[in-house]
């Protein structure tokens, strides 16, 4: 007890009389520990934009789609924590936006009518984990790293827009144009997992995934087929701590 | 199908096996491959051409080689360069050659202090005046400058009497890209301009009439071959403001081992040069750290402080180097006006407090031609405004040209009054201010003022009235500006274990005599502390 007390007394003759103004104070293992947060650090959570496409595959339950106007599109934050010197754990949480346009040529969906345009849109609430393997410069061409993993999204809110164009005789305009918007359709299935393969640096990546759930349920029994599976695009960090 | 075999395709040009890669192969000798004897110190002898011509027949381009690090810059294919690892002579096969070169800048801050005074501060810190008094403007010196870029440097005003004077002996661009290049296109210029610049009244730089060789480069194998042909030149000085950017390592790669351009400029060092280099503008972001290559091993790397505070400025980078060696070594100021071809600016970083120093030591050669480099570098050292006090913030401090200038007069006036003094009572130490110290200062150069004023000075603290009367009187004024790094009262300490490393230091501006105290028993035997004040260091071993 009477330690104790000598120990505050000394501490309060040390804030008192010995009281100076701290300019700099500087442990040097510390500076010498690599970073815990940012972008060499244990921790490092940033926002992210993805942009990615869908590609058409001959497959035949595979709606062809109009590649270069269909996009897939992630905003969200991204939290990497470093598990080894050359292992993270990659975590997303990401809003989606996927736009499919049809190809009116060889496929009808999901009726049988012809269209001028028809697309279908999906906002998705996505989870992804990846694990990320450092390699050296030397074995692969481009990057630094590779991340495997898998993205689970949970389909909100899903429309389809179709536009038709009909020529009209007996009117004063010779097109008319009838856009129709549906919403909350029942033959979307809710949920999506995408395993993907990424790889890049940390500020821009290429990134591979394919779709392993159906984008569909049947209506009625009848298959109406699926989007294609494959997507591929650029994934870019933005801010970060 | 036909599109998914496209998509197949691009994914596999981004991995595909055959592509061209540039590196450098390493070999593990110089001498007969066959006598399998490793030669030391064989640096100035040329890359063994049997190895070269093995080399050659495995189809591999050889684009540069270094004698220095003994090694050659090819590109070739992951098959060529697979089979090159197999070679008996080949020690190790290196990428870095995408590592990204950028300058040691920092984004400017605000400073209160008016252009015309940090010029005069810029060279008065480390006591410049003196040698431009008698005249020392590093003649026949020859110096050096690595940047990337030298735009305008021929139509800068404060530069141009080393055009005049024929003082830019060669200009040389080692990357495709010429002396002009990029957005940091001005930056070799206005380091220059902190090397040799001089407006109409006064200096920018010290080294005004050196000789100057002038590289650029863009890649770390065109840093090495700047480096060789320097030599070459017969260059004594060097410096390089310029840095690898932190993202391409990480700290334990920082132990003037690993990158190729530590070891190129260490190499540079271990041949006669005296070597500058920016320890990098990281401290006030995440990484705090120093950068390479400043972690190279026998340079100086050069810290940066404010014209204001004469402390550490705020981006200025920590050391030590991961190997625990003393970084950065020395430091100037490095929130500095600089010159290039459109005007006079005000300009941050250690990419400027780094040619102000090596003006500095050209001028401490041409005043001392007989010292080799290992000793002027020692004596650059010794001539810390701290030393033998460090820190890895501060180094030894910034290099004093008194130093330089008594460094053959036999005796020198000695102040015996030590301005700190300690007490030893049971387990404690006391540190306190040692008022004689004052008072001997003051009545050494007392007429009046100071004299009438000691009884006050007595009652109110000597040292913190010292501090501000220095400043305030006029008369006085140019006392005062001779002791710019005293004039306030900073203190600093460190605690060093038994290898010499600190395990903390701090800086106090005091506000009290008493300094501080210290329990025995928490220092662990072995531990040496260090307090520096008004330049006298005191040393305690425990």
């Amino acid at each position: 007890m009477s330690k104790t007390y000598i120990l505050l007394f000394l501490f309060l003759v040390n804030s008192i009389v010995f009281s100076q103004k701290l300019i700099l104070e500087e442990l040097p293992e510390k500076i010498l520990q690599e970073p815990i947060y940012g972008l060499k650090g244990k921790h490092f959570v940033f926002a992210f934009y993805e942009f990615n496409l869908l590609g058409n595959s001959k497959l035949n339950d595979t709606i062809t789609i109009a590649g270069f106007r269909s996009s897939v599109q992630n905003v969200g934050l991204r939290y990497k924590l470093k598990l080894a010197s050359k292992m993270s754990l990659i975590t997303d949480f990401s809003y989606r936006y996927k736009s499919a346009f049809i190809n009116q040529k060889d496929n009808r969906f999901p009726d049988t009518l012809f269209y001028t345009k028809e697309r279908i849109n999906f906002n998705q609430i996505c989870l992804a984990a990846a694990f990320r393997f450092l390699y050296s410069r030397k074995n692969i061409f481009f990057g630094k790293h590779i991340d495997l993993g898998f993205t689970a999204a949970y389909n909100f809110s899903s429309s389809r827009i179709t536009k038709q164009t009909i020529t009209t005789v007996n009117s004063q305009f010779n097109k008319q144009t009838i856009k129709n918007y549906e919403r909350h359709l029942n033959y979307i299935f809710p949920f999506e997992v995408d395993p993907f393969i990424s790889f890049g640096f940390e500020k821009f990546q290429f990134k591979f995934q394919y779709r392993i759930t159906d984008s569909f349920t049947n209506i009625n029994s009848i298959n109406i087929g699926d989007l294609p599976r494959f997507i591929f695009g650029v994934n870019m960090s933005l801010i970060g701590t | 199908m036909k599109k998914n075999i496209f998509y197949l395709c691009i994914f596999c040009f981004f991995f595909q096996l055959d592509a061209q890669k540039q590196c450098w192969v390493l070999f593990k000798y110089k001498g007969n491959f066959n006598s399998n004897i490793e030669i030391k110190d064989s640096s100035l002898l040329p890359v063994n051409s049997c190895f070269l011509r093995i080399l050659k027949e495995t189809g591999v381009l050889v684009i540069n080689e270094s004698k220095w690090i003994n090694a050659v810059y090819i590109e070739a294919t992951n098959k060529q360069i697979k089979l090159l690892n197999k070679l008996p002579f080949v020690k190790e096969i290196v990428y870095q050659s995408k590592l990204k070169i950028s300058v040691c800048t920092s984004n400017p801050v605000k400073n209160q202090l008016a252009e015309s005074e940090i010029l005069r501060r810029q060279i008065s810190f480390m006591q410049g005046e003196k040698f431009v008094k008698k005249n020392i403007t590093g003649k026949g010196v020859k110096i050096g400058v690595i940047d990337i870029g030298f735009a305008g440097y021929k139509n800068t005003k404060e530069l141009n009497h080393l055009i005049t004077g024929g003082h830019i002996k060669a200009a040389k661009s080692f990357s495709n890209d010429g002396l002009e290049f990029g957005f940091q296109k001005n930056h070799g210029t206005e380091v220059l301009s902190c090397l040799a610049g001089k407006t109409d009244s006064v200096n920018i730089g010290l080294a005004t009439e050196a000789d100057y060789y002038l590289a650029t480069y863009r890649k770390v194998s065109e840093l090495i071959a700047a480096l060789e042909w320097f030599h070459e030149q017969g260059v004594m000085i060097v410096n390089n403001s310029t840095k690898i950017d932190f993202s391409y390592f990480n700290k334990d790669d920082l132990n003037g081992e690993k990158l190729l351009a530590t070891r190129a400029l260490a190499e540079a060092a271990k041949n006669g040069m005296l070597i500058f280099s920016s320890v990098g503008n990281e401290g006030g972001n995440f990484w705090r750290y120093l950068v390479a290559p400043a972690d190279a091993k026998g340079i100086i790397s050069v810290g940066s402080i404010s014209p204001i505070t004469n402390l550490r400025s705020s981006f200025s980078s920590f050391g030590p180097s991961f190997d625990k060696r003393i970084k950065p070594e020395l430091t100037a100021v490095g929130e500095a006006v600089v010159a290039n071809q459109n005007k006079l600016i005000g300009a941050n970083g250690t990419s400027y407090s780094t040619p102000l120093l090596a003006g500095f030591a050209a001028c401490a050669w041409q005043l001392h031609p007989l010292l080799s480099k290992d000793s002027l570098y020692q004596h650059l050292l010794k001539a810390g405004n701290l030393y033998p006090y460090f820190d890895y913030a501060h180094g030894y401090g910034i290099p004093q040209a008194n130093y330089f200038i008594q460094l053959n007069v036999s005796a020198t006036k000695t102040n015996d009054i030590a301005p700190i003094i300690f007490e030893e009572k049971n387990d404690s130490l006391f540190f306190f201010v040692n008022k004689l110290f004052f008072e001997h200062l003051i009545n050494e150069n007392s007429d009046g003022i100071f004299s009438s004023d000691i009884k006050l000075i007595h009652q109110k603290l000597a040292l913190i009235y010292n501090g501000k009367l220095m400043k305030r009187e006029g008369n006085y004024k140019l006392k005062a500006e001779e002791e710019d790094l005293n004039g306030e009262n900073y203190v600093f300490y460190h605690l060093a274990d038994e290898f010499g490393f600190l395990k903390k230091y701090y800086v106090l501006k005091l506000e009290n005599e008493n300094i501080f105290f210290l329990l025995k028993s928490s220092i662990k035997s072995g531990y040496t502390l260090r307090i520096c004040f008004k330049g006298y260091t005191l040393e305690k071993k425990f």
